[in-house]
Protein backbone atom coordinates (compact mmCIF):
# COMPACT_ATOMS: atom_id res chain seq x y z
CA UNK A 1 0.00 0.00 0.00
CA UNK A 2 1.40 3.12 -1.18
CA UNK A 3 1.57 6.66 0.95
CA UNK A 4 -1.24 9.29 0.78
CA UNK A 5 1.84 11.81 1.57
CA UNK A 6 3.84 9.99 -1.49
CA UNK A 7 0.64 11.45 -3.65
CA UNK A 8 1.94 14.38 -4.69
CA UNK A 9 4.92 13.61 -6.20
CA UNK A 10 2.99 10.50 -7.70
CA UNK A 11 0.74 13.31 -9.44
CA UNK A 12 3.33 15.76 -10.22
CA UNK A 13 5.23 13.15 -12.01
CA UNK A 14 1.95 11.65 -13.56
CA UNK A 15 1.79 15.13 -15.21
CA UNK A 16 5.05 15.10 -16.75
CA UNK A 17 4.13 11.53 -18.79
CA UNK A 18 6.93 9.61 -16.25
CA UNK A 19 6.24 5.84 -16.23
CA UNK A 20 7.17 5.59 -12.50
CA UNK A 21 4.39 6.46 -11.08
CA UNK A 22 2.06 4.37 -13.03
CA UNK A 23 4.44 1.35 -12.68
CA UNK A 24 4.20 1.99 -8.33
CA UNK A 25 0.09 1.85 -9.33
CA UNK A 26 0.36 -1.18 -11.20
CA UNK A 27 2.56 -3.29 -9.49
CA UNK A 28 0.46 -2.26 -5.83
CA UNK A 29 -0.92 -5.29 -4.26
CA UNK A 30 -4.64 -3.72 -4.31
CA UNK A 31 -4.22 -1.44 -7.01
CA UNK A 32 -8.25 -0.30 -7.73
CA UNK A 33 -8.38 0.14 -3.56
CA UNK A 34 -5.21 2.22 -3.81
CA UNK A 35 -6.58 4.09 -7.13
CA UNK A 36 -10.07 4.50 -5.37
CA UNK A 37 -8.67 6.05 -2.45
CA UNK A 38 -6.39 8.49 -4.56
CA UNK A 39 -9.52 9.26 -6.59
CA UNK A 40 -11.35 10.17 -3.55
CA UNK A 41 -8.38 12.30 -2.01
CA UNK A 42 -7.91 14.19 -5.05
CA UNK A 43 -11.87 14.89 -5.00
CA UNK A 44 -12.21 15.94 -1.78
CA UNK A 45 -9.57 17.79 -2.24
CA UNK A 46 -11.19 20.16 -5.15
CA UNK A 47 -14.37 19.48 -3.49
CA UNK A 48 -12.66 22.11 -0.77
CA UNK A 49 -11.39 24.26 -2.45
CA UNK A 50 -14.26 24.28 -5.00
CA UNK A 51 -16.28 25.43 -1.36
CA UNK A 52 -13.34 28.09 -0.21
CA UNK A 53 -13.61 29.36 -3.81
CA UNK A 54 -17.24 30.11 -4.49
CA UNK A 55 -17.44 31.30 -0.53
CA UNK A 56 -14.92 34.03 -1.62
CA UNK A 57 -16.17 34.35 -5.01
CA UNK A 58 -19.94 35.44 -3.70
CA UNK A 59 -18.06 37.91 -1.57
CA UNK A 60 -16.14 39.01 -4.05
CA UNK A 61 -18.82 39.77 -6.10
CA UNK A 62 -22.07 42.16 -5.56
CA UNK A 63 -24.92 40.55 -3.07
CA UNK A 64 -26.84 37.90 -5.38
CA UNK A 65 -30.05 39.56 -4.79
CA UNK A 66 -29.06 42.55 -6.49
CA UNK A 67 -27.54 41.00 -9.23
CA UNK A 68 -30.39 39.03 -9.68
CA UNK A 69 -32.63 42.31 -9.89
CA UNK A 70 -30.94 43.89 -12.23
CA UNK A 71 -31.01 40.97 -14.84
CA UNK A 72 -34.54 40.57 -14.10
CA UNK A 73 -34.82 44.24 -15.13
CA UNK A 74 -32.61 43.77 -17.95
CA UNK A 75 -34.67 40.85 -19.44
CA UNK A 76 -37.63 42.71 -19.25
CA UNK A 77 -36.31 45.93 -21.20
CA UNK A 78 -35.10 43.46 -23.85
CA UNK A 79 -38.21 41.68 -24.26
CA UNK A 80 -40.14 44.61 -24.29
CA UNK A 81 -37.49 46.56 -26.85
CA UNK A 82 -37.58 43.07 -28.77
CA UNK A 83 -41.26 42.17 -28.75
CA UNK A 84 -40.25 38.92 -27.96
CA UNK A 85 -43.62 38.61 -26.36
CA UNK A 86 -42.56 35.97 -23.48
CA UNK A 87 -44.90 35.82 -20.22
CA UNK A 88 -42.61 37.90 -17.43
CA UNK A 89 -43.48 36.04 -14.67
CA UNK A 90 -41.89 33.12 -17.00
CA UNK A 91 -39.28 34.38 -17.38
CA UNK A 92 -38.46 35.84 -13.77
CA UNK A 93 -39.19 32.60 -12.62
CA UNK A 94 -36.34 30.74 -15.14
CA UNK A 95 -33.89 33.61 -14.26
CA UNK A 96 -34.17 33.17 -10.83
CA UNK A 97 -34.01 29.54 -11.26
CA UNK A 98 -31.06 29.84 -13.63
CA UNK A 99 -29.15 31.58 -10.93
CA UNK A 100 -30.13 30.22 -8.26
CA UNK A 101 -28.40 26.72 -9.96
CA UNK A 102 -25.83 28.27 -11.31
CA UNK A 103 -24.98 30.01 -7.51
CA UNK A 104 -25.62 25.95 -5.52
CA UNK A 105 -23.19 24.39 -8.50
CA UNK A 106 -20.27 26.94 -8.10
CA UNK A 107 -20.73 26.79 -4.24
CA UNK A 108 -21.69 29.96 -4.13
CA UNK A 109 -25.65 29.61 -2.74
CA UNK A 110 -24.86 30.03 0.94
CA UNK A 111 -26.42 27.57 3.80
CA UNK A 112 -26.15 23.92 3.58
CA UNK A 113 -26.63 23.99 -0.08
CA UNK A 114 -22.56 24.81 -0.48
CA UNK A 115 -21.72 21.88 0.58
CA UNK A 116 -23.32 19.81 -1.81
CA UNK A 117 -19.75 20.49 -3.61
CA UNK A 118 -17.87 18.89 -1.03
CA UNK A 119 -20.20 15.82 -1.71
CA UNK A 120 -20.30 15.91 -5.55
CA UNK A 121 -17.35 15.88 -6.69
CA UNK A 122 -15.56 13.04 -4.86
CA UNK A 123 -18.65 11.10 -6.06
CA UNK A 124 -18.55 12.39 -9.42
CA UNK A 125 -14.55 11.96 -9.97
CA UNK A 126 -15.12 8.53 -8.73
CA UNK A 127 -18.32 7.72 -11.17
CA UNK A 128 -15.71 9.40 -13.85
CA UNK A 129 -12.84 7.03 -12.60
CA UNK A 130 -15.03 4.15 -13.10
CA UNK A 131 -16.94 4.63 -16.10
CA UNK A 132 -13.67 5.42 -18.18
CA UNK A 133 -11.49 2.68 -16.40
CA UNK A 134 -14.18 0.13 -17.78
CA UNK A 135 -14.74 1.20 -20.83
CA UNK A 136 -11.20 1.83 -21.64
CA UNK A 137 -10.26 -1.93 -19.94
CA UNK A 138 -12.44 -3.55 -22.60
CA UNK A 139 -10.99 -1.91 -25.51
CA UNK A 140 -7.56 -2.50 -23.84
CA UNK A 141 -8.13 -6.33 -24.06
CA UNK A 142 -9.52 -6.51 -27.03
CA UNK A 143 -6.56 -4.41 -28.66
CA UNK A 144 -4.10 -7.18 -27.10
CA UNK A 145 -3.46 -5.74 -23.04
CA UNK A 146 -2.53 -8.03 -21.03
CA UNK A 147 -2.99 -5.75 -17.67
CA UNK A 148 -5.83 -6.68 -15.32
CA UNK A 149 -9.09 -4.54 -14.24
CA UNK A 150 -7.82 -3.34 -10.80
CA UNK A 151 -4.21 -2.80 -12.57
CA UNK A 152 -6.54 -0.54 -15.32
CA UNK A 153 -7.94 1.02 -12.28
CA UNK A 154 -4.97 1.72 -10.45
CA UNK A 155 -2.80 3.06 -13.38
CA UNK A 156 -6.04 5.14 -14.75
CA UNK A 157 -6.47 6.65 -11.20
CA UNK A 158 -3.70 9.10 -11.99
CA UNK A 159 -5.98 10.50 -14.84
CA UNK A 160 -6.98 12.48 -11.33
CA UNK A 161 -3.71 14.63 -11.76
CA UNK A 162 -4.99 17.15 -14.24
CA UNK A 163 -7.98 17.50 -11.92
CA UNK A 164 -5.51 18.80 -8.99
CA UNK A 165 -5.34 21.72 -10.84
CA UNK A 166 -8.51 22.80 -9.83
CA UNK A 167 -7.58 23.36 -6.00
CA UNK A 168 -6.37 26.44 -7.27
CA UNK A 169 -10.05 27.35 -7.82
CA UNK A 170 -9.95 28.31 -3.76
CA UNK A 171 -8.78 31.73 -4.78
CA UNK A 172 -11.68 33.68 -6.92
CA UNK A 173 -11.63 33.81 -10.54
CA UNK A 174 -9.44 31.28 -11.04
CA UNK A 175 -10.11 29.30 -14.08
CA UNK A 176 -9.09 26.23 -15.06
CA UNK A 177 -9.78 25.47 -18.92
CA UNK A 178 -12.09 22.50 -19.77
CA UNK A 179 -9.76 21.80 -22.58
CA UNK A 180 -6.63 21.71 -20.87
CA UNK A 181 -8.45 19.06 -18.45
CA UNK A 182 -9.84 16.85 -20.98
CA UNK A 183 -6.10 16.66 -23.15
CA UNK A 184 -4.15 16.57 -19.89
CA UNK A 185 -6.28 13.94 -19.51
CA UNK A 186 -6.13 11.96 -22.08
CA UNK A 187 -2.59 11.92 -22.43
CA UNK A 188 -2.02 11.01 -18.95
CA UNK A 189 -4.39 7.90 -19.89
CA UNK A 190 -2.63 6.59 -22.66
CA UNK A 191 0.41 6.52 -20.74
CA UNK A 192 -1.18 5.00 -17.99
CA UNK A 193 -2.91 2.52 -20.24
CA UNK A 194 0.50 1.42 -22.21
CA UNK A 195 2.03 0.97 -19.17
CA UNK A 196 -1.08 -1.40 -17.18
CA UNK A 197 -1.60 -3.29 -20.19
CA UNK A 198 2.20 -2.85 -21.88
CA UNK A 199 0.28 -1.87 -25.24
CA UNK A 200 2.36 -0.38 -28.11
CA UNK A 201 1.65 3.71 -28.47
CA UNK A 202 -1.28 3.39 -31.52
CA UNK A 203 -2.61 1.07 -30.04
CA UNK A 204 -3.04 2.71 -26.20
CA UNK A 205 -3.53 6.09 -28.30
CA UNK A 206 -6.61 4.25 -29.87
CA UNK A 207 -7.49 2.51 -26.17
CA UNK A 208 -7.27 6.45 -24.62
CA UNK A 209 -9.50 7.87 -26.89
CA UNK A 210 -12.70 4.81 -26.90
CA UNK A 211 -14.50 6.17 -23.80
CA UNK A 212 -15.41 9.47 -25.14
CA UNK A 213 -15.68 8.37 -28.39
CA UNK A 214 -18.31 5.76 -26.93
CA UNK A 215 -19.58 8.05 -24.40
CA UNK A 216 -20.81 10.79 -27.59
CA UNK A 217 -22.20 7.77 -29.20
CA UNK A 218 -23.99 6.83 -25.95
CA UNK A 219 -25.59 10.68 -25.81
CA UNK A 220 -25.83 11.40 -29.49
CA UNK A 221 -28.05 7.75 -29.84
CA UNK A 222 -30.29 8.81 -26.26
CA UNK A 223 -30.95 12.11 -27.63
CA UNK A 224 -31.94 10.72 -31.30
CA UNK A 225 -33.96 7.69 -29.63
CA UNK A 226 -35.75 10.22 -27.32
CA UNK A 227 -36.32 13.04 -29.85
CA UNK A 228 -38.15 10.21 -31.96
CA UNK A 229 -40.46 9.02 -28.72
CA UNK A 230 -41.54 12.32 -28.25
CA UNK A 231 -42.15 13.13 -32.03
CA UNK A 232 -44.18 9.54 -31.89
CA UNK A 233 -46.19 10.25 -28.55
CA UNK A 234 -46.69 14.28 -30.16
CA UNK A 235 -47.99 12.64 -33.25
CA UNK A 236 -50.24 10.22 -31.07
CA UNK B 1 23.62 -4.62 15.22
CA UNK B 2 23.55 -2.49 12.09
CA UNK B 3 26.48 -3.38 9.07
CA UNK B 4 27.48 -1.51 6.44
CA UNK B 5 25.97 -4.06 4.58
CA UNK B 6 22.63 -2.68 5.94
CA UNK B 7 22.92 0.52 5.26
CA UNK B 8 22.15 1.96 1.95
CA UNK B 9 25.44 3.91 0.72
CA UNK B 10 24.35 4.49 -2.94
CA UNK B 11 23.71 8.50 -3.59
CA UNK B 12 20.56 9.85 -2.65
CA UNK B 13 19.07 10.53 -6.49
CA UNK B 14 18.96 13.77 -7.29
CA UNK B 15 16.10 16.23 -7.08
CA UNK B 16 15.05 16.51 -10.66
CA UNK B 17 15.18 20.38 -11.51
CA UNK B 18 12.35 22.10 -12.84
CA UNK B 19 13.98 24.89 -15.36
CA UNK B 20 16.84 23.85 -18.22
CA UNK B 21 19.96 24.97 -17.51
CA UNK B 22 21.39 28.77 -18.04
CA UNK B 23 23.61 26.62 -21.05
CA UNK B 24 20.27 25.06 -22.29
CA UNK B 25 18.55 28.40 -22.35
CA UNK B 26 21.33 30.07 -23.47
CA UNK B 27 21.64 27.61 -26.74
CA UNK B 28 18.21 27.97 -26.68
CA UNK B 29 18.36 32.14 -27.15
CA UNK B 30 21.03 32.03 -29.63
CA UNK B 31 18.48 29.55 -31.49
CA UNK B 32 20.37 26.56 -31.85
CA UNK B 33 17.42 23.79 -30.92
CA UNK B 34 19.73 20.98 -30.80
CA UNK B 35 22.57 21.71 -28.35
CA UNK B 36 19.37 23.37 -25.92
CA UNK B 37 16.98 19.88 -26.55
CA UNK B 38 19.55 17.32 -26.20
CA UNK B 39 19.80 14.10 -28.16
CA UNK B 40 16.81 11.97 -27.50
CA UNK B 41 17.18 9.27 -24.21
CA UNK B 42 15.93 6.69 -25.99
CA UNK B 43 18.62 6.35 -28.45
CA UNK B 44 20.90 3.60 -27.76
CA UNK B 45 23.58 5.66 -29.06
CA UNK B 46 23.36 8.73 -26.47
CA UNK B 47 25.32 8.50 -23.65
CA UNK B 48 24.44 8.19 -20.44
CA UNK B 49 25.71 11.51 -19.38
CA UNK B 50 24.09 13.60 -22.06
CA UNK B 51 22.23 16.51 -20.51
CA UNK B 52 18.79 16.43 -21.85
CA UNK B 53 15.65 18.62 -21.60
CA UNK B 54 12.85 16.95 -20.05
CA UNK B 55 9.42 17.69 -19.76
CA UNK B 56 9.27 18.41 -16.28
CA UNK B 57 11.68 21.20 -17.29
CA UNK B 58 9.70 22.39 -19.68
CA UNK B 59 6.46 22.55 -17.40
CA UNK B 60 8.31 24.40 -15.37
CA UNK B 61 9.63 26.85 -18.15
CA UNK B 62 6.21 27.36 -19.46
CA UNK B 63 5.42 28.38 -15.67
CA UNK B 64 7.84 30.38 -14.82
CA UNK B 65 8.02 32.20 -18.26
CA UNK B 66 3.94 33.11 -17.88
CA UNK B 67 4.18 34.19 -14.32
CA UNK B 68 6.70 36.58 -15.52
CA UNK B 69 4.84 37.92 -18.16
CA UNK B 70 1.89 38.24 -16.23
CA UNK B 71 3.43 40.48 -13.60
CA UNK B 72 3.30 43.77 -15.16
CA UNK B 73 -0.20 43.55 -16.46
CA UNK B 74 -1.12 42.02 -13.38
CA UNK B 75 -0.12 44.98 -11.32
CA UNK B 76 -1.15 47.67 -13.81
CA UNK B 77 -5.06 45.70 -13.34
CA UNK B 78 -4.89 45.77 -9.61
CA UNK B 79 -3.81 49.36 -9.17
CA UNK B 80 -6.60 50.59 -11.41
CA UNK B 81 -9.04 47.94 -9.73
CA UNK B 82 -8.25 49.30 -6.37
CA UNK B 83 -8.81 52.82 -7.15
CA UNK B 84 -12.40 51.58 -8.43
CA UNK B 85 -12.89 49.28 -5.53
CA UNK B 86 -13.84 46.32 -6.92
CA UNK B 87 -12.86 43.18 -8.47
CA UNK B 88 -10.93 43.51 -11.89
CA UNK B 89 -13.68 40.84 -14.24
CA UNK B 90 -16.67 43.91 -12.70
CA UNK B 91 -13.68 46.57 -13.52
CA UNK B 92 -13.83 45.25 -17.08
CA UNK B 93 -17.28 44.67 -17.30
CA UNK B 94 -17.96 48.53 -16.85
CA UNK B 95 -14.80 49.51 -18.93
CA UNK B 96 -17.01 47.25 -21.73
CA UNK B 97 -20.59 48.82 -20.93
CA UNK B 98 -19.85 52.42 -20.54
CA UNK B 99 -19.13 55.93 -22.25
CA UNK B 100 -18.39 55.31 -26.30
CA UNK B 101 -18.22 51.30 -25.66
CA UNK B 102 -21.51 51.32 -24.84
CA UNK B 103 -22.51 53.50 -27.83
CA UNK B 104 -21.28 50.83 -30.20
CA UNK B 105 -23.36 47.92 -28.86
CA UNK B 106 -26.25 47.51 -31.65
CA UNK B 107 -29.46 49.06 -30.60
CA UNK B 108 -31.57 46.00 -29.95
CA UNK B 109 -28.71 44.84 -27.49
CA UNK B 110 -29.08 48.17 -25.53
CA UNK B 111 -30.84 46.60 -22.48
CA UNK B 112 -27.76 44.11 -22.32
CA UNK B 113 -24.97 47.18 -22.26
CA UNK B 114 -27.18 49.00 -19.58
CA UNK B 115 -27.54 45.58 -17.38
CA UNK B 116 -24.17 45.09 -17.11
CA UNK B 117 -23.30 48.51 -16.81
CA UNK B 118 -25.66 48.11 -13.73
CA UNK B 119 -24.09 44.98 -12.16
CA UNK B 120 -20.33 46.34 -12.76
CA UNK B 121 -21.50 49.86 -10.61
CA UNK B 122 -22.58 47.39 -7.53
CA UNK B 123 -20.62 46.89 -4.46
CA UNK B 124 -18.89 43.92 -3.55
CA UNK B 125 -19.71 41.76 -0.48
CA UNK B 126 -16.23 42.06 0.74
CA UNK B 127 -14.14 45.52 1.10
CA UNK B 128 -13.62 46.72 -2.49
CA UNK B 129 -9.61 46.79 -1.81
CA UNK B 130 -9.53 42.86 -0.91
CA UNK B 131 -11.63 41.94 -3.90
CA UNK B 132 -8.85 43.49 -5.96
CA UNK B 133 -6.21 42.10 -4.39
CA UNK B 134 -7.97 38.77 -4.46
CA UNK B 135 -8.83 38.90 -8.37
CA UNK B 136 -5.65 40.56 -9.14
CA UNK B 137 -3.86 37.39 -7.77
CA UNK B 138 -6.31 35.15 -9.61
CA UNK B 139 -5.22 37.11 -13.10
CA UNK B 140 -1.69 36.32 -12.58
CA UNK B 141 -1.91 32.62 -11.51
CA UNK B 142 -4.68 32.47 -14.83
CA UNK B 143 -1.60 33.17 -17.15
CA UNK B 144 0.54 30.18 -16.26
CA UNK B 145 -2.85 27.94 -16.65
CA UNK B 146 -3.73 30.20 -20.07
CA UNK B 147 -0.15 29.07 -21.33
CA UNK B 148 -0.37 25.71 -20.06
CA UNK B 149 -3.41 24.79 -22.28
CA UNK B 150 -1.47 26.69 -25.41
CA UNK B 151 1.83 24.52 -24.89
CA UNK B 152 -0.53 21.09 -24.11
CA UNK B 153 -3.23 21.44 -26.62
CA UNK B 154 -1.49 23.14 -29.78
CA UNK B 155 1.33 20.53 -28.79
CA UNK B 156 -1.30 17.95 -29.17
CA UNK B 157 -2.48 18.84 -32.63
CA UNK B 158 0.85 19.74 -33.96
CA UNK B 159 1.79 16.24 -33.32
CA UNK B 160 -0.58 14.30 -34.70
CA UNK B 161 0.17 16.28 -37.71
CA UNK B 162 3.57 14.87 -37.13
CA UNK B 163 2.47 11.80 -36.99
CA UNK B 164 0.98 12.16 -39.95
CA UNK B 165 4.72 12.69 -41.70
CA UNK B 166 6.09 9.98 -40.28
CA UNK B 167 7.66 11.50 -37.71
CA UNK B 168 9.20 9.32 -34.67
CA UNK B 169 9.06 11.23 -31.28
CA UNK B 170 8.00 10.74 -27.89
CA UNK B 171 5.14 12.58 -26.34
CA UNK B 172 7.53 13.80 -23.49
CA UNK B 173 10.67 14.35 -25.70
CA UNK B 174 8.29 16.75 -27.80
CA UNK B 175 7.10 18.78 -24.87
CA UNK B 176 10.06 18.81 -23.88
CA UNK B 177 11.30 20.71 -26.84
CA UNK B 178 8.37 22.82 -27.62
CA UNK B 179 8.60 24.35 -23.97
CA UNK B 180 11.27 26.60 -25.32
CA UNK B 181 8.76 28.79 -26.91
CA UNK B 182 7.37 30.21 -23.88
CA UNK B 183 10.59 32.29 -23.71
CA UNK B 184 9.55 34.44 -26.35
CA UNK B 185 6.38 34.47 -25.79
CA UNK B 186 6.86 36.49 -22.44
CA UNK B 187 7.13 39.65 -24.67
CA UNK B 188 3.41 39.36 -24.85
CA UNK B 189 3.31 40.39 -21.73
CA UNK B 190 4.12 43.79 -22.29
CA UNK B 191 1.42 44.10 -24.93
CA UNK B 192 -0.29 46.74 -22.20
CA UNK B 193 1.81 49.45 -22.90
CA UNK B 194 0.15 52.06 -25.13
CA UNK B 195 1.08 52.72 -28.94
CA UNK B 196 3.49 50.02 -29.09
CA UNK B 197 2.63 47.26 -26.84
CA UNK B 198 0.59 45.80 -29.40
CA UNK B 199 3.94 45.76 -31.77
CA UNK B 200 5.93 44.07 -29.34
CA UNK B 201 3.45 41.08 -28.21
CA UNK B 202 3.64 40.75 -31.90
CA UNK B 203 6.91 40.58 -32.41
CA UNK B 204 6.33 38.03 -29.04
CA UNK B 205 4.09 36.02 -30.78
CA UNK B 206 6.09 35.56 -33.94
CA UNK B 207 9.17 34.45 -32.50
CA UNK B 208 7.51 31.87 -30.27
CA UNK B 209 5.91 30.43 -33.63
CA UNK B 210 9.86 30.11 -34.72
CA UNK B 211 11.31 28.67 -32.10
CA UNK B 212 8.22 26.34 -32.04
CA UNK B 213 8.89 25.39 -35.79
CA UNK B 214 12.32 24.88 -34.76
CA UNK B 215 12.10 22.55 -32.05
CA UNK B 216 9.47 20.38 -34.07
CA UNK B 217 12.12 19.67 -36.63
CA UNK B 218 14.51 18.89 -34.22
CA UNK B 219 12.45 16.27 -32.23
CA UNK B 220 10.32 15.14 -35.19
CA UNK B 221 13.58 15.51 -37.89
CA UNK B 222 11.18 16.12 -40.43
CA UNK B 223 11.98 19.19 -43.54
CA UNK B 224 11.50 22.75 -42.19
CA UNK B 225 8.21 22.81 -44.79
CA UNK B 226 6.93 19.51 -43.08
CA UNK B 227 7.49 21.31 -39.80
CA UNK B 228 6.11 24.19 -40.96
CA UNK B 229 2.90 22.66 -41.76
CA UNK B 230 2.50 21.09 -38.52
CA UNK B 231 2.69 24.14 -36.58
CA UNK B 232 0.24 25.69 -39.35
CA UNK B 233 -2.26 22.78 -38.42
CA UNK B 234 -3.66 24.23 -35.41
CA UNK B 235 -3.58 27.83 -36.32
CA UNK B 236 -5.71 26.70 -39.37
CA UNK B 237 -7.77 24.73 -36.91
CA UNK B 238 -8.63 27.54 -34.59
CA UNK B 239 -9.10 30.21 -37.48
CA UNK B 240 -12.19 27.40 -39.02
CA UNK B 241 -13.25 27.03 -35.73
CA UNK B 242 -13.42 30.90 -35.25
CA UNK B 243 -14.64 31.67 -38.78
CA UNK B 244 -17.78 29.45 -37.78
CA UNK B 245 -18.27 31.12 -34.32
CA UNK B 246 -18.15 34.51 -35.73
CA UNK B 247 -20.47 33.85 -38.82
CA UNK B 248 -23.22 32.20 -36.30
CA UNK B 249 -22.80 35.59 -34.15
CA UNK B 250 -23.20 38.24 -36.66
CA UNK B 251 -26.44 35.82 -38.34
CA UNK B 252 -27.99 35.75 -34.96
CA UNK B 253 -27.02 40.17 -34.39
CA UNK B 254 -28.48 40.31 -37.71
CA UNK B 255 -31.24 38.29 -37.65
CA UNK B 256 -32.08 40.04 -34.31
CA UNK B 257 -31.85 43.71 -35.73
CA UNK B 258 -34.15 42.24 -38.76
CA UNK B 259 -36.98 40.99 -36.51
Amino acid sequence: MLQPRTYPEMLGKALVLEADPFIAMVDDDEPWAEGLFMVVVVGLAVGLARLVGGWLTAAALPPLDATLEALINGWQQLNAQLGLGIDPAAADAAIRSVVDLAAGYNGMGGGWTSLFVLVATPTGFVLQWLFYALIAHLVARLMGGTGSFSQTLGALALVMAPQALRILTAIPFVSVSGLLLIVWSMLISYRALEVAHELPWRRAAWTAVMPPVVVTVLIAGITLLTGIVLAMGGGA
Amino acid sequence: MTTTQDLDIRPAPAPRPWLPTLPQLRAAAQLRGDDAVGPDPIDPATPRAAVTTTMQQAMGLVIGAALVAGFLPTLFDWLQAMRAGTAIPLMNLAAQSTGSALAAWPEPLRPVGDTLQTIAGLDPVMPGWLAALLSALAEWINWPLTWLSYWLVFGVVVLLAAKLFRASTTLQRFYAATGYAAVPLMLVGLGFIPWIGWLIALAGAVLALFVYWQAVRTVTGLSGGESALCVAAPLALSFIFAMVVAGATVASVVRMMLL
